[in-house]
């Protein structure tokens, strides 16, 4: 707790360097809106009501991404198993995966067009090739000797999959849903910056810069980072309870 | 009794055992006794099932059932032989998965072995929680559990410290003489060999062969104190004479 203290000072330390700046018009005012100011925006957007509906926005596309491209990514993992994760799907994944996701955004647009689907495809296929790169290299972990206690104890296929094997990988699909949850948040963001949608927080952001109330934009560049830094936090409390035995 | 006989194997045409042939009588302890990385775990996992001979055979004599031998092994390493995504218990009961369908007959049977091995107080607890003897302890209940014709031991007692090492031994006797089934230990310690075993099979560097193999008659039940008779005496000379070659 002590930690989570310290982490506060520095944070009002910061504000209050920031509002001195501000305030003595060291930094221009119109660029530096004091942080009462953002507070008082960030109080506005949510008295407001339309945030919600941005957060919702953004948590849909990030959710649906998260739960198909993982689905995706985990079973095209698996499909290597019988070839202990070698072969030449990895150059392929490797080969996609060094293309920054955003600059395939116009590919997707041009294919599936301006709406909600080629923005969660995009998201779907990022996330896809982040677990099945993980889940490959699970796989290429997999302890022998672990496969010879499930030989030795006579299990199944199924059972040898569903009792050693999955949670043998399991570690490293997990810590690939850190890295895609993370990834998929700012890809959401950036998407939403770059193609026209109604809602979303990138939207919003880009909206209160155009109309230049910084005050309000800080306001959703700060929630957004709260929101990820919350999303992580908890992925990784659930990490703790349901790997337990990562690193152990 | 089972027959080893003339088994050969080798890697990428290096010969890693040479006509190895020896009989295990019914209710034996063999140890086996060689430099490190001489293919006595190559052997092991032969006779288990889980590795294949260029040639020779494992014959059962004296059993009208023509199944495959069953062979409960317990590794070296706890740490990757148990699961530790698995309790005590769990990692008990998946001994049984395969053999005991009825989900309360195969608790009873895990209820019986956590008793006998005492292990009770820790049956809800996982491998990372517990110390190095009792993951070990668990490792060889699971090969109880298992009901084998014969019981496989790689250098079970060695990853632990001195005095877990001579607990386990003792535990392990204990069981041992209640039912009195085959074992083959393989080892890098001639007390632990004189100590558990009726013969001593002593293999010679790569390609393995059999040097000698050297009786123990030092009567059971056995203790420490044994060790430094002269029955023990002799034994270990004898030991040391044979397996100059790679002792010095």
């Amino acid at each position: 707790m002590s930690n989570w203290k310290r982490q506060l000072i520095v944070i009002l330390i910061i504000a209050w360097v920031w509002f001195l700046l501000a305030e003595s018009e060291i930094l221009p005012t119109l660029l530096f809106p004091t942080p009462p100011e953002i507070l008082y925006a960030g109080w506005y957007l949510f008295a407001g009501g339309t945030i919600l509906t941005d957060i919702g926005a953004t948590f849909m596309r990030l959710f649906i991404g998260l739960s198909i491209g993982s689905l995706f990514g985990i079973l095209i993992g698996l499909s290597t198993l019988k070839a202990k994760g070698s072969g030449g799907l990895i150059f392929w994944i490797d080969f996609l995966r060094s293309i920054p996701a955003a600059a395939l955004l116009p590919i997707f647009l041009l294919l599936l067009g301006l709406g909600e689907i080629s923005k969660i495809a995009l998201v779907i296929f990022s996330v896809t090739l982040i677990m099945s790169i993980n889940t490959i290299y699970g796989i290429k972990n997999i302890n022998n000797i672990r496969l010879m206690v499930a030989k030795n104890l006579l299990l199944n296929t199924w059972q040898a999959f569903i009792k050693v094997i999955f949670p043998e990988v399991l570690p490293h699909i997990s810590s690939g849903l850190r890295q895609a949850i993370s990834f998929s948040l700012i890809i959401v963001v950036v998407i939403e910056m770059l193609v026209s949608t109604e809602h979303g927080l990138g939207r919003r952001v880009v909206d209160y810069h155009l109309t230049f109330e910084i005050s309000q934009m800080y306001a959703v560049i700060i929630l957004i980072g709260i929101i990820g830094y919350s999303i992580n936090k908890i992925y990784i409390l659930l990490e703790n309870k349901k790997v337990h035995w990562i690193g152990k | 009794m089972i027959k080893i006989i003339e088994i050969n194997k080798s890697y990428n045409a290096a010969a890693i055992l040479q006509n190895i042939s020896f009989d295990i009588p019914a209710g034996q302890i063999i140890a086996l006794f060689g430099p490190n990385g001489c293919g006595k775990s190559t052997l092991l996992k032969i006779i288990a099932g889980l590795d294949k001979q260029d040639s020779g055979e494992i014959k059962r004599i004296d059993q009208d059932d023509p199944n495959e031998l069953s062979a409960g092994l317990v590794f070296q390493d706890h740490r990757f032989s148990l699961l530790p995504w698995m309790t005590t218990r769990q990692n008990i009961e998946l001994a049984l998965i395969a053999k005991v369908k009825n989900k309360k007959e195969r608790g009873e049977k895990v209820d019986q072995i956590i008793k006998r091995l005492n292990l009770g107080r820790h049956e809800n607890k996982y491998p990372y929680q517990i110390s190095g003897g009792l993951s070990q302890l668990t490792a060889f209940g699971r090969a109880l559990a298992l009901d084998p014709d014969i019981y496989l031991f790689d250098e079970p007692f060695s990853a632990l410290d001195y005095q877990s090492a001579v607990k386990l031994q003792q535990q392990f006797l204990a069981l041992w003489e209640k039912e009195k089934k085959s074992t083959i230990i393989v080892t890098h310690s001639i007390e632990e060999a004189i100590l558990l075993a009726d013969q001593i099979i002593i293999f010679s560097g790569l390609p393995a062969k059999i040097l000698a193999i050297i009786p123990n008659n030092i009567p059971r039940p056995r203790n420490l104190e044994q060790l430094g008779g002269d029955l023990a005496q002799g034994i270990r000379q004898k030991i040391i004479s044979i397996a100059q070659s790679f002792l010095i």
